[in-house]
């Protein structure tokens, strides 16, 4: 392990990585203080740009902006009261009222201090547990990595929006979109309606790029037609002139809770469909349990924002440790860097710590790397990123729809890619207009071909060693992983549950 | 007596139905081999939208005040105009090339989006055609730099 980790680290030592690297993280945190732009529309619009990029130097860029856009979301969640990304939303409780005192560069420090600190820790945890568990992947055969599917899709289609139906049925019209193109088997086209281009399937990053990107910008239009402004940061001037870091007396009282939350952050991280906004409540939650001062929670506690800024940022490393061993995308983002694992050939398993071990072992570095980077450029730039969500969305909007477009067409040289996207922009509208999630639709078409495959492999082993009963009786993993899928199914019970809690303390507040 | 009316989730869940039946269709001539996933996954939506009707004929039994705001077309003419001017970038896209077009785009777009400053808007489209420029066409060898159909025809 020590000797993947020294070359990992060699791989991470050339330019185009660094670079990646650096442009991720500051990318990351620009896009996470763009109130309405989520880690999840980052990533995807990034994946065409890391197509010439090596896998390491594409899959640190990737994970970068993912840690950083989560932390970037905290940024106006303080200074505007505008959460970035609903993983900060929690942070705004607290860190405005900071901001209202005259404390809000203060609280910036501390935001960015606990992100870097949960990110870390979430990625050392991912740099040991990910190899054990990867080994144990190799118990896995077909009939469980298609459970293994299923469960991903049922988690995420239960927890995605309002309405678990219409979330379950956006992820099956994703599985049904997914089987576009020739069968792998057979060699038959199917639901081509003679489209050749259609033959190779629907290309995943103008699918992505549209049902994220595109309709963004369309809400973007309806919001300027309505009023929507963007945010103005509170007291510019005192932010300029104070301290970034509160006084180390006061510092030092904040380590227990974000070594508490860097832990449960992870764990919770760990835990497929919670994700960062799960973990920056429940973690919000503990550090009032644990506080001595929980009654200045609400009012400006540098410990609410320690709490749950270190939550949310130890999700994002522990969402990526099922993710590398299982294939298991814990949360949208994960499942589109499922995507762009697939693109540069990386396969989640085993593998990833055998064959691949010096990319795999790269990119967690990277990743332990760009929550560091995170920190260092958080302390001294943070005021100056939170301007950007000031920027009328006027001047964003078309800018993104050429991006959308030149990354869309830089896939293959192809305009059809591009017509894709176009489709899956309207389609992604319509669907979050009537309530259907689009996250899930995406995971449905990432899943798919693992789904239909395995499941093809598995009845033809499972009608050679005497019927799918007794095949599936005697695998105990696949037993358990089944249990999975059904827990699953009730997990929005739960989570009604942990929402209802987190709004009761919401308004207590 | 309070108007009741049908919530939009039943015509939603009908159309979904409408779906399925035309992912059955175009996989009604395949080898029982090829097409079981697509059927399979067909049946699901199927049920799925049975569900999502069956929900909406409940939300209907609400007053109009409690099934909450339907959707009316000021919900969707400006999503669907911007919608529709990506369309013609697109197929400005296609005919003249990308940087051509984008410098077009980026100005109706940002004029369309109710930015009236001249300078920045145009120092937006100056600044964003150069950097594509140098990163895409120089130096990741994207084909941008042409004229498009135009520039092949001619």
């Amino acid at each position: 392990m020590l000797a993947n980790i020294m070359v990992g680290f060699q791989s991470l030592l050339s330019i185009d990585v660094l670079i990646a690297l650096v442009a991720g993280t500051a990318g990351g945190m620009v896009i996470g203080a763009l109130p309405g732009f989520s880690a999840a529309m980052g990533v995807s619009l990034l994946i065409p740009i890391t197509y010439g990029m090596s896998p390491i130097a594409a899959l640190t860029m990737l994970t970068a902006m993912y840690t950083s856009a989560i932390y970037g979301g905290s940024i106006t969640a303080i200074l505007c009261h505008t959460p970035g990304t609903p993983a900060s939303a929690a942070t705004a409780i607290d860190g405005y009222q900071l901001t209202k005192q005259g404390r809000g560069m203060e609280a910036m420090g501390v935001a960015t201090l606990g992100s870097a600190v949960g990110g870390t820790v979430s990625a050392i945890a991912m740099l040991l547990i990910a190899p054990a568990l990867g080994a144990f992947s190799l118990k896995f055969s077909v009939l469980e990595y298609f459970l293994l599917s299923v469960f991903g899709l049922t988690v995420i289609a239960s927890l995605a929006g309002d309405s678990v139906i219409k979330g379950l049925f956006s992820g099956v019209l994703g599985l049904v979109l997914g089987c576009i193109g020739l069968d792998a088997i057979t060699g038959y086209p199917r639901m081509t309606l003679g489209v050749i281009q259609l033959e190779d399937g629907i290309n995943f990053v103008p699918a992505l790029i549209g049902l994220f990107s595109i309709s963004q910008v369309m809400t973007l239009a309806y919001d300027v037609y309505h009023g929507k402004k963007g945010s103005v940061i509170e007291d510019e001037e005192n932010l300029k002139h104070s301290r970034a870091l509160p006084p180390f007396s006061e510092l030092k009282t904040l380590f227990p809770t974000m070594a508490r939350c860097s832990i449960v952050g992870t764990v919770v991280g760990i835990v497929p469909a919670a994700g960062a906004g799960v973990s920056s409540w429940i973690c919000y939650s503990m550090g009032k349990r644990f506080s001595k001062h929980p009654e200045k929670f609400g009012h400006g506690a540098l410990e609410g924002v320690a709490s749950c800024e270190t939550g949310n940022n130890a999700a994002t490393g522990g969402a990526l440790i099922p993710l590398i061993t299982l294939g298991l995308p814990g949360s949208t983002v994960a499942a589109i860097l499922l995507g762009g694992m697939m693109i540069h050939g990386l396969t989640p398993g085993a593998a990833m710590f055998t064959k691949n071990a010096s990319t795999t072992y790269a990119i967690m570095i990277g990743f332990m790397l760009a929550n560091i980077l995170m920190g260092m450029i958080g302390l001294f730039a943070a005021r100056y990123i939170a301007r950007v969500s000031s920027v009328p969305m006027g001047y964003l909007g078309p800018v993104i729809v050429a991006l959308c477009c030149i990354g869309t067409f830089a896939i293959r040289n192809n305009m059809f890619d591009v017509g894709v996207m176009l489709v899956f922009g309207l389609l992604g509208f319509v669907l979050k207009k009537f309530g259907f999630s689009a996250p899930p639709m995406i995971l449905g078409m990432v899943l798919s071909e693992i789904c239909e495959n395995n499941w093809r492999r598995a009845v033809i082993l499972a009608n050679a060693k005497g019927g799918m009963l007794s095949y599936f009786l005697g695998r105990p993993i696949a037993i358990v992983l089944a249990l999975l899928i059904v827990a699953s199914l009730f997990s929005p019970v739960l989570m009604n549950f942990v929402n209802k809690k987190a709004h009761a303390i919401e308004k207590q507040q | 007596m309070e108007k009741k009316r049908i919530h939009q989730d039943v015509f939603v869940g009908f159309f979904c139905l409408a779906l399925c039946l035309l992912i059955y269709v175009l996989n009604n001539g395949l080898p029982a081999d090829a097409a079981m996933m697509p059927k399979l996954l067909d049946g699901l939506l199927v049920v799925l939208s049975v569900l999502i009707i069956y929900h909406g004929l409940r939300k209907s039994r609400l007053s109009a005040e409690g099934q909450g705001k339907s959707l009316t077309w000021d919900d969707w003419k400006i999503p669907v105009i911007t919608w529709g001017l990506v369309v013609v970038y697109v197929g400005l896209f296609y005919l003249i090339g990308y940087l051509p077009a984008t410098g077009i785009m980026l100005v109706l777009l940002m004029r369309f989006m109710k930015r009236t400053s001249w300078p920045v808007i145009l120092g937006i489209d100056v600044v964003y055609l150069l950097i594509m420029y140098f990163v895409f066409a120089k130096m990741l060898n994207v084909n941008i730099d042409n004229l498009g159909a135009l520039g092949r025809l001619l």
